[in-house]
């Protein structure tokens, strides 16, 4: 029985002299767990209609016991180490699984509080490997800020090789003071302001909408007929007799009042993500830290940034304002595939965050635009179409409906905007594709970051001698992947041996 | 013969693959086999639904619906595989592949080997039967995240692998 680690325990292993400490996250997630599990109980509510009212009690007070067992087992049999080369996550009540993550595989150390973790003083640390799925590679769901904190160095500094030393502790904090003191771009309160008045929204009416649709119970019955409104709002009087002009002014005040709220929404929206926005120069690449009620501190190391895209549009264009986003491998959201860097910034300030990359932003070389044919062909399609559509509505509805036709002239007109947008240069090792009319899209991708070149061709494109240069980059959106569309046959291949020849 | 008819441009079988190196020639086989199946189902839905409408609802005599059914699945198999075999092309270069696919929307991709994060060779249960294999190269741009060379014969697709991986350094990403 010497074998039993009774036994053993009171001679300390001598093999494993720096087995790290095995660490637990914070006890107060399971405060977060359990507000998490609320939500839930409305999954019993059915139940207790059949049931009856009589066990609602016990029942509901049994529902989230065993809620509660179940998130402290969790929270029991989850823990982390720091070792020496590697993080190790071990979790699972029944199905033990312990992950080892190696200090070089992590990408980014981000840390994130939501609203509930900020009251209660927790952080979430999220560990990204470079593998290709979406989510993150590991989670340490709460843990108390500072802990947070130390972790992230801890990370970066083993990651960096460097021994893990007091000294270069203290270094480093005094290293993130001195960087405190001058971040490289920020937003003060009316920037974001600004920022605000041109992320124009209309979600709140699809958030209405939505409403509506769930809660119609609510709703009477009448409630989207016209009768309802005129017999509330008009007091019996129809709106006919109030005359020509008092309608156009009730139209426009109505407009007046879609464009208030959808700007209104835009500031909030805009206020709640980017309050207190700072990006500083860190000893490897970026970090960012924004938001009001949900901190994110993100960190973008240089040598993930894949490609620049600065955006801007006919409005803000006027006051030189853009948008500076990244596109790099690491994501920082499900539905934010670009870092924003400068959520609205002038040109010099632009420049600044890009020489740190070393994207550079202007290039002398002349752009060159597209085919005709990325206006020609679509418009076409579209005037066939309409046609066709008309034509039937003329001959089995209404001969008026052939009115539609007119829709031909903005289409063309919206098309041939998109395609005097749509240019193209390759200079300096970086390839500038710009596109776009109202939101105007210029990409910079570095020629040493292209990872696989198409080119794509339908079969109007054999027709007429076009065809579309697909480039595969790193991060970024997969459904709209950078391409410059539809160039004649010989300067797609030109292009496409152009961007590889300096990869071979 | 029925091919060029087809063909856009009339092209003929050389320039329309633009004379990259063609698919192992069982690969055909491969497509045929696949087609099969996928037909036999569609088959089983035609022959219920023909035996259906002429002998409950009696409204069609037995057979009218099946019978063209058979008929399009006979000429879709004896003329697709080649078609489809047809549309595919690659080139092993000595410091790329170049892959090309697709008919009447066409896609022809290079993927320069020093950008290629890792390699699979796959081989389905059809596939074994003939002895071909599909190559998969993995890169890192969302874009073309994978690319996939099937209908190569196992050897080769073995040989192609060897010789990417050489090429597989640690790179900047």
């Amino acid at each position: 029985m010497s074998e039993s680690p009774f036994a053993a325990r009171p001679v300390p292993a001598p093999e494993l002299p720096e087995e790290p400490p095995v660490l637990r996250l914070h006890p107060l997630s399971l405060v977060l767990r359990f507000i998490k599990l609320l939500p839930q109980l409305i999954y019993i509510v059915p139940a207790l209609y059949v049931g009856g009212t009589r066990f609602m009690g016990p029942i509901l007070l049994g529902v989230l016991g065993i809620g509660m067992l179940v998130a402290w087992l969790t929270w029991y049999r989850f823990s982390y180490q720091i070792g020496a080369e590697e993080m190790r996550i071990s979790s699972g009540v029944l199905n033990r699984n312990t992950r080892s993550i190696p200090y070089e595989r992590i990408q980014d150390v981000n840390v994130e509080q939501k609203l509930l973790a900020r009251l209660l003083g927790l952080a979430a640390v999220k560990l990204e490997t470079g593998s290709a799925g979406n989510g993150n590679d590991g989670e340490l769901n709460a843990v108390s800020l500072a802990e947070a904190e130390r972790l992230r160095d801890v990370i970066r500094r083993r990651k960096a090789g460097l021994a893990d030393q007091p000294a270069a502790s203290v270094d480093s904090e005094a290293a993130v003071a001195v960087q405190e003191a001058a971040p490289i771009f920020a937003m003060d309160n009316r920037r974001i302001f600004i920022a605000g008045l041109f992320n124009f929204s209309l979600v709140i009416f699809a958030l209405l909408g939505a409403v509506f649709q769930n809660a119609d119970f609510l709703v009477p019955d009448d409630f989207y007929t016209s009768d309802f409104w005129l017999t509330r709002v008009d007091s019996g009087k129809s709106f006919a007799q109030i005359g020509i002009m008092a309608q156009i002014i009730g139209a426009l005040a109505a407009l007046a009042g879609l464009i208030f709220i959808g700007m209104a929404t835009g500031i909030i929206r805009t206020f709640f993500r980017e309050y207190g926005f700072r990006l500083d120069r860190t000893e490897n690449g970026f970090r960012r830290r924004r938001g009001l009620t949900t901190l994110t501190d993100m960190a973008m190391p240089l040598h993930r940034i894949q490609a620049a895209s600065i955006i801007t549009g006919p409005i803000k264009k006027r006051w030189d304002w853009h948008i500076l986003k990244f596109q790099s491998l690491a994501s920082d959201g499900k539905n934010e595939s670009d870092h924003a860097v400068a959520p609205l910034a002038h040109p010099h300030e632009i420049d600044r965050i890009m020489a740190e990359p070393g994207i550079v932003r202007e290039t002398a070389a002349p752009f060159a635009p597209v085919t005709k044919a990325y206006w020609g062909v679509p418009a076409a399609g579209f005037a066939v179409l309409l046609a066709l559509v008309s034509a039937a509505l003329a001959i089995f509805a209404d001969l008026r409906l052939l009115g539609l036709l007119v829709l031909i002239v903005p289409i063309t007109a919206i098309l041939w905007l998109r395609w005097r947008h749509h240019t193209y240069v390759l200079a300096n090792g970086q390839l500038f594709v710009r596109e776009g009319f109202w939101q105007q899209k210029l990409t910079i991708l570095p020629v040493r970051k292209v990872q696989s070149v198409d080119i794509a061709q339908s079969f109007l494109g054999r027709a007429f001698g076009h065809a579309s240069v697909v480039i595969g980059v790193a991060g970024g959106s997969g459904l709209l992947p950078l391409t410059v569309h539809d160039m004649a046959e010989e300067q797609s291949r030109q292009l496409r041996a152009q961007l590889l020849a300096p990869i071979l | 013969m029925v091919d060029e008819i087809f063909d856009i441009g009339g092209d003929d079988t050389a320039s329309y693959n633009l004379g990259l190196t063609p698919l192992h020639p069982p690969y055909k086989s491969v497509i045929r086999a696949v087609l099969a199946i996928n037909l036999l189902v569609l088959l089983a839905g035609a022959g219920f639904a023909d035996f259906m409408l002429a002998t409950e609802a009696e409204l069609t005599r037995l057979g009218s619906v099946f019978l063209p059914a058979l008929v399009c699945a006979i000429v879709l198999l004896v003329f697709l595989p080649e078609r489809r075999y047809r549309r595919w092309g690659y080139d092993m270069g000595a410091d790329r592949l170049r892959v090309l696919r697709g008919f009447l929307f066409r896609t022809d991709t290079i993927v320069p080997f020093n950008r290629i994060q890792h390699i699979d060779v796959a081989q389905g249960p059809i596939e074994r039967i003939y002895g071909v294999s599909t190559l998969i190269v993995h890169t890192a741009g969302t874009h073309n995240s994978t690319v996939a060379l099937p209908g190569l014969k196992a050897g080769d697709a073995n040989a192609m692998r060897e010789e990417m991986r050489a090429h597989i350094k640690q790179e900047m990403i």
